[in-house]
């Protein structure tokens, strides 16, 4: 079986966030840059996929430089390859050109079976790109899954359990799909020390738009179809106030308060 | 003497000299033959399970380390912490040691001096070993009447040990008896005058019979030799020949010699970091010899237990107990691994069936165990090598940890706060980072210039005479900001010249080394000295006892020398030199809580004590367990980040033991300890009546 993981590579969000509000972007300068969370808990379920049917995982990710370190990462928790996408004119994409660069990198792998994704990145917070990638290479596009029941390579099908309001969906589809997890599904393992230093030693190979036969003028900012418009930060919440005393005075006072700011009538 | 005894005697002497005299030589050499194949069997045997090992340098500094030898041996230095206990031993090894000494000048008395009147110096041996079996009699009754009457809980009492002391004892009365019997047969003429020189065998001689009939006598005088002897050669054959109490006797001594010359708490580095494959102890052969030593040492003497925080707050950790259980694994795989060539070996893991997770993750590394050992057993780098191996090879370990490890890799503190986080706590005394952690100018800075008389970063100091080194909790953490502020502001009216490193400053590494993490240590402490190197930074001020331990005694194993001083040495120099004056009262009874690292770790105990003496108004009480035999308050080990899910909270016994002391202040010189007891006083709801503050803050108030 082939699998298949997207990865990227986020700031952390857990410690302290600066915006560059003109701009409409995260200043990622100064910030940790981590693997996405949702992303590990694909990574696992890839791990665990492997475990249980045999196969090679491939690792993929489109980024910069740094974003190497997000498949050293994978590297050391033992998947199979690695690659990373790059190109000056993916610089700026919006999701749909990132989704068509992903797409285009899993066809280049070939006879991938399923490929794992987190629900959505921390810094985008989106949860797109799984269903777009899907819908460009015409696969089953399965996504909040909570559980992968059962996979079938050889009768081309897949049984997920989605998490929906209320319930658990149970779908079958056929395969390849693009699965995307929630946290929660699995618990991500950790990278031995052995693991590490080996993966720190290998070359990440890249492939560029040509490598991967995407046109330039459909991706990065040029080719974006949504454009950031405006990003605030709201405002501090005001102190709120504590009324006191008497039930019926209290209620009272709320009652004024409400119409005076014309909440009700 | 009458004729018919002399007659006897004369009778025996030609018996002893034809027949019995070369018996006894015949049975001798004998002896003396198996025993010496016995020994060295048991040496072989101990020497190829402590060759499982890996290497390790224990030769060094041979001088220093017989004289420890020598010291705990006969003077019993280790012993006298407690004084019953020690009284014993004492006792029991003068006494066998003179029997030893006066046994076996006698045994050369046989062949030499039996057909001639007895030298001067076997009276003087049988006086000695006469003695040294009142010495051994005494002892070994306060021993059976400590073990099997007081029955204090740290002694196990299996039937061995029962075994050993009826035989010993055994052994001391026929001595006795065998020549209490002679003197009776003889009179006193002959050898000479036995009172002065056998005053015990004399009494016993009056309780003896003489049997009227002569051959009896005669029967009974030549074999008496042998209900001594006998048992004697038959125990000495036991001591080598089978696992026994005894054989501490050998391995005791040894162990003290081969013992640490370095302070307590100094972790070894993982040799050939690069190539290895793999890290820390997953099975028993990946110890050093040294420490597979310290396992067959172990007398399971429990002093190690009655002092350890984890087994005192029921935790499943019990330090006596983990090494009696690795040295029953020693001896079970051992053979096994001896056995089968060295690429066919499939160890057992010390995991899960000797050493159980919860009670390797309980010790908090406060090195009491090591205290306590009178044969200077290393408990804590043998605990910490298997924590390397879970959480390098095997990344099993519970999620506080793993978060805490997470932290410390992205935002350099334990707490995972931001870099840039770091210096809010000068904020309002003046600091204002020329540059952020990129390298590039503060513009902040740009407009409004240094604050001159606030705090700078190391770089911008004018001829900085030490760095003041925060440390995560001094710049993260709430209570401990106030510390850091008061030792500024102490800094500051001292006139001293200091920067610190801001926000390019990371953890020292100390959580990360105690939870396992070798790996993560050493990013961090390659960094830190890289950047303290880059700056020319020589010497170190700390507010920490943890950031001064590993600064000082373990980041030189990495390359970085550096001068660091804790700020309590700090604090005293200042006030000794006449630089501080203290003079506003602080009318307060306080209790002095000696950190673990700054205490047994590294023996300061004086300068802390010396500060609140010079504080006016101070008066010191003492907890019944202060300097060496100081409480640990939980926090060491990596067990700060650690949820406490079992057993009393260590935290709170701690607290108890102050609130014990009537005291109104709890001095401390350690933010974890500061924060812990804090936290203890707190929840014992002593909030209105006690207050935890560290010695700087003190100082400050008195300034």
């Amino acid at each position: 079986m082939k699998i298949a993981v997207c990865i990227k590579q986020v700031p952390d969000t857990e410690a302290e966030i600066k915006w560059d509000t003109p701009k409409g972007t995260l200043k990622r300068d100064g910030m940790n840059p981590i693997t996405n969370p949702f992303d590990e808990f694909a990574l696992e379920e890839a791990l665990l996929t492997r475990e249980n049917y045999d196969g090679d995982i491939v690792a993929i990710t489109m980024g910069p430089e740094k974003a190497n370190d997000v498949l050293r990462s994978a590297l050391a928790l033992t998947v199979n390859e690695v690659h990373r996408c790059t190109d000056d004119a993916f610089s700026g994409s919006d999701t749909y050109a990132t989704a068509s660069v992903l797409a285009a990198a899993l066809k280049k792998i070939g006879d991938v079976d399923v490929v794992f994704c987190g629900k959505q990145s921390t810094d985008g917070n989106t949860g797109v790109v799984a269903a777009e990638v899907a819908a460009i290479l015409g696969w089953s596009p399965l996504t909040y899954v909570s559980k992968v029941r059962q996979i079938d390579a050889a009768n081309k099908k897949i049984v997920v359990e989605r998490a929906i309001e209320g319930g658990i969906e149970v779908i079958e589809a056929k395969l390849p799909a693009v699965v995307s997890v929630i946290k929660g599904i699995n618990e991500p393992r950790l990278p031995n020390l052995m693991g590490i230093k080996k993966a720190a030693k290998t070359v990440i190979p890249q492939w560029n738009a040509d490598d991967l036969g995407v046109d330039k003028g459909k991706v990065g900012a040029a080719g974006a179809s949504t454009k950031v418009v405006e990003i605030a930060v709201p405002p501090p919440r005001g102190a709120g106030e504590i009324l006191k005393g008497e039930l019926e005075d209290i209620a009272n006072i709320v009652t004024d308060r409400l119409i005076d700011m014309k909440v009700i009538k | 003497m009458d004729f018919e005894n002399q007659l006897f005697w004369t009778r025996q002497e030609v018996y002893i000299a034809k027949i019995f005299l070369p018996i006894i030589i015949g049975f001798l050499l004998l002896s003396i033959g198996l025993l010496t194949a016995f020994a060295l069997s048991f040496w072989w045997r101990h020497y190829r399970l402590w060759h499982l090992g890996k290497d390790e340098n224990r030769f060094d500094q041979v001088a220093t380390r017989v004289k420890t030898v020598l010291a705990v041996m006969f003077a019993h230095v280790r012993f006298w912490k407690e004084l019953y206990p020690g009284a014993l031993h004492f006792l029991i090894f003068w006494g066998i040691l003179f029997i030893f000494l006066g046994k076996i000048v006698r045994l050369f008395s046989y062949p030499v001096g039996l057909t001639n009147p007895p030298q001067n110096i076997f009276k003087y041996a049988s006086f000695i070993s006469e003695i040294g079996g009142l010495l051994a009699i005494m002892g070994g009754g306060m021993a059976v009447y400590r073990r099997y009457i007081i029955k204090p809980s740290r002694l196990e009492t299996k039937s061995e040990r029962t075994l050993i002391f009826v035989w010993g004892f055994v052994l001391l009365m026929t001595g006795y008896v065998i020549k209490g019997y002679r003197i009776a047969a003889v009179g006193v003429s002959i050898p000479s005058n036995w009172l002065s020189w056998a005053p015990v065998s004399y009494m016993v001689s009056h309780l003896i019979l003489i049997l009227p009939s002569e051959p009896l006598n005669e029967l009974l005088v030549w074999h008496r030799a042998l209900i001594h002897t006998i048992p004697a050669f038959l125990l000495f054959a036991y001591v080598f020949i089978t696992r026994n109490p005894l054989q501490h006797f050998f391995l005791s001594p040894i162990n003290v010699f081969f013992r640490s010359l370095k302070l307590k708490g100094i972790l070894a580095p993982i040799p050939n970091f690069e190539e290895a494959e793999t890290f820390g102890v997953r099975e028993i052969s990946a110890y050093t010899w040294k420490q597979l030593l310290d396992l067959e040492a172990c007398t399971n003497c429990g002093r190690c237990q009655d002092v350890c925080p984890a087994h005192l707050s029921q935790k499943p950790l019990s330090p006596r107990r983990m090494t009696q259980n690795l040295k029953d694994h020693l001896r079970r795989e051992g053979p096994k691994l001896l056995s089968t060539p060295p690429d066919q070996r499939q160890p057992e893991a010390i995991m899960e069936k000797t050493v159980g997770e919860d009670e390797l993750w309980a010790c908090t590394a406060c090195m009491a165990c090591e205290e306590a050992c009178p044969v200077c057993i290393e408990q804590i780098s043998r605990n910490i090598d298997l924590r390397r191996n879970l959480v390098l090879v095997e990344t099993k370990y519970s999620s506080d940890i793993r978060l805490t490890l997470k932290n410390l890799e992205k935002s350099n503190n334990p707490w995972g706060m931001a870099r840039g986080l770091r210096t809010d706590w000068a904020k309002d005394l003046g600091v204002n980072p020329v540059r952020n952690s990129t390298g590039a100018l503060n513009p902040a800075t740009e407009q409004q210039g240094i604050i001159s008389n606030g705090v700078k970063i190391f770089s911008e100091v004018t001829d900085p005479e030490i760095l003041f080194w925060v440390g995560c909790c001094g710049s993260f953490d709430a209570r401990n900001q106030k510390v850091a502020t008061s030792m500024v502001k102490i800094l500051q009216a001292s006139g001293i010249r200091f920067g610190i490193l801001g926000n390019e400053e990371g953890c020292c590494g100390d959580p990360a080394r105690r939870i396992g993490n070798e790996y993560l240590y050493q990013t961090t402490a390659e960094a830190n000295i890289g950047i303290m190197k880059r700056y020319g930074v020589k010497k170190i001020l700390t507010l920490c006892p943890h950031c001064f331990h590993i600064l000082k005694n373990e980041y030189p194993q990495l390359g970085g020398d550096f001068q660091v001083i804790h700020h309590t040495e700090f604090l005293m120099e200042l006030i000794a030199s006449g630089r501080l004056k203290l003079t506003k009262p602080i009318n307060k009874a306080i209790t002095y809580h000696d950190s673990c690292y700054l205490g047994r770790a590294n023996q300061i105990f004086e300068a802390p004590r010396k500060i609140l003496n010079s504080i006016p108004g101070l008066k010191l009480v003492e907890m019944e367990r202060h300097r060496q035999r100081s409480f640990c308050c939980g926090a060491g080990g990596g067990r700060m980040w650690m949820e406490e899910h079992i057993g009393t909270r260590i935290n709170q016994m701690r607290t108890d033991q102050a609130i014990a002391t009537e005291a109104e202040l709890i001095g401390t010189a350690c933010p974890y300890c500061l924060t812990m007891l804090f936290d203890g006083i707190k929840e014992k709801g002593k909030s209105e009546t006690m207050a935890a503050y560290d010695l700087s803050e003190l100082v400050d108030q008195s300034m």
